[in-house]
């Protein structure tokens, strides 16, 4: 024995049928992942107008070229991820999304110990805090255009986890602007790759973490009325 | 198979929505409104409460209905839109006040698997289900009521696939065991 459907409310009808006008579907998280590739590359190059690239010659393809190559694809991994997270139905499994963070945060530091270990340069001193922040805002300033972009691609959509996506876009956009500044930054050493690297990464994260809650607030009053 | 068929034919019927079909919107409504309705009514356990999200369900279709990707599963995508019209309609009402506790009158026609024989009524059913935490519920009807394979239950839910099945798995033996519990009664 089936239900009987119920009939269609005339105010939704009328709400429906007053705009009916064709519309594009979205293209699949992936291709626009890959449509904002340019303008993603061109912000991470923007640094080479500025700035002298570190000397790579010591370090060798397996440690410049190679983890930059691996971070920034994870980083484009997180970003479909979070663009994934609009389409209503076909998310990513919460732990398979921090698998990948993990992973990229990982990779993030072991390649950092091995360039020290390699060529160790000391961040510290009297300026210490002046070269972590110095570091910490060029990656911002580097990541948070990205940021901006997926975030509002994110948001063209309909997140239902808005706080998840927000932080994977930061992430993502965070992970690329380290990969891309790591190849200026001469300075090794730990306490400053964790400080003004990874952290700017983290803050990144929370930032768009941030946004998605903003935007969440936004969604559910408009839903209220 | 029939299941296959009606997935194809709502496929083809999202699609002409999306070109501004209103016959199409018709026939969507027609095949999805009662399963939207039984599981916003399974979450709010409350009928005229499901019955008002379904219709905003339908809204938010039709206002995002281009985050639809031509030739996906279509029941995911709305089933999707109707826990992210739940979840902010719970959100907002959380703000506002305490959840009523409602009835859980609504259930689905569809026998569950391998429940029909244990059960001597809907009502006892209902009764049961009502003791089950609400994500294992959930699992429990997307996949035995409407019919979601435990990959379309993750990605609705954001759960990796076993993660579906252990919800699922556990809500029947949840059930399971209320129901001899209230037999034993």
């Amino acid at each position: 024995m089936s239900e009987t459907p119920p009939v269609m409310p005339p105010d939704l009808r009328s709400a429906i049928t007053a705009d009916l006008k064709p519309v594009k579907p979205l293209l699949s998280p992936g291709r626009r992942a890959l449509l904002a590739a340019p303008f993603v590359i061109g912000i991470l190059a923007m640094p080479l107008a500025y700035h002298r690239m570190r000397e790579i010659g010591d370090l060798g393809v397996m440690l410049s070229w190679v983890p930059v190559a691996l971070q920034v694809l994870l980083a484009f991994g997180l970003l479909v991820i979070a663009l994934r997270e609009g389409i209503p139905g076909w998310r990513v499994s919460t732990k398979q999304i921090f698998a990948v963070v993990l992973v990229a945060y990982s990779l993030q530091i072991i390649v950092n110990l091995l360039i020290f270990m390699r060529m160790p340069m000391d961040g510290g001193g009297a300026g210490a805090l002046a070269m972590w922040m110095s570091c910490f805002g060029i990656e911002s300033l580097i990541g948070i255009p990205i940021l901006v972009l997926v975030a509002w691609m994110v948001s063209r959509a309909l997140p239902s986890r808005p706080l998840l996506a927000g932080f994977l876009a930061g992430t993502g956009a965070g992970f690329a602007a380290e990969a891309s500044w790591r190849m200026f930054c001469a300075y090794s050493d730990p306490g400053h790759v964790l400080l003004g690297h990874t952290g700017g990464i983290l803050i990144m994260g929370l930032t768009g973490f941030l946004l998605g809650y903003v935007w969440s607030v936004y969604q559910d009053r408009a839903a209220a009325g | 198979m029939g299941q296959d068929v009606a997935s194809e034919r709502l496929i083809e019927l999202m699609e002409a929505y999306q070109q501004g079909s209103a016959d199409a919107f018709d026939q969507i409504f027609g095949a999805l409104a009662v399963p939207l309705r039984n599981y916003l009514t399974s979450l709010t356990r409350d009928r005229a409460r499901g019955e008002d999200l379904m219709q905003e369900t339908f809204l938010q279709m039709h206002r995002s209905r281009r985050t639809y990707m031509p030739g996906r599963p279509v029941k995911p995508w709305a089933f999707g839109i109707a826990r992210n019209v739940y979840l902010m309609h719970r959100r907002s009402t959380a703000r506002r006040a305490k959840y009523e506790a409602g009835t859980f009158e609504e259930l689905p026609e569809t026998p569950t698997l391998g429940l029909a024989e244990l059960l001597p009524d809907r009502q006892e059913l209902a009764a049961a289900l009502k003791d089950v935490p609400e994500d294992r519920r959930e699992a429990v009807l997307l996949h035995h009521v409407w019919g979601f394979s435990f990959r379309e239950i993750g990605e609705m839910l954001g759960i990796s696939e076993r993660a579906a099945k252990l919800r699922s798995f556990r809500g029947i033996q949840g059930l399971r065991t209320s129901i001899k519990t209230e037999g034993a009664s």
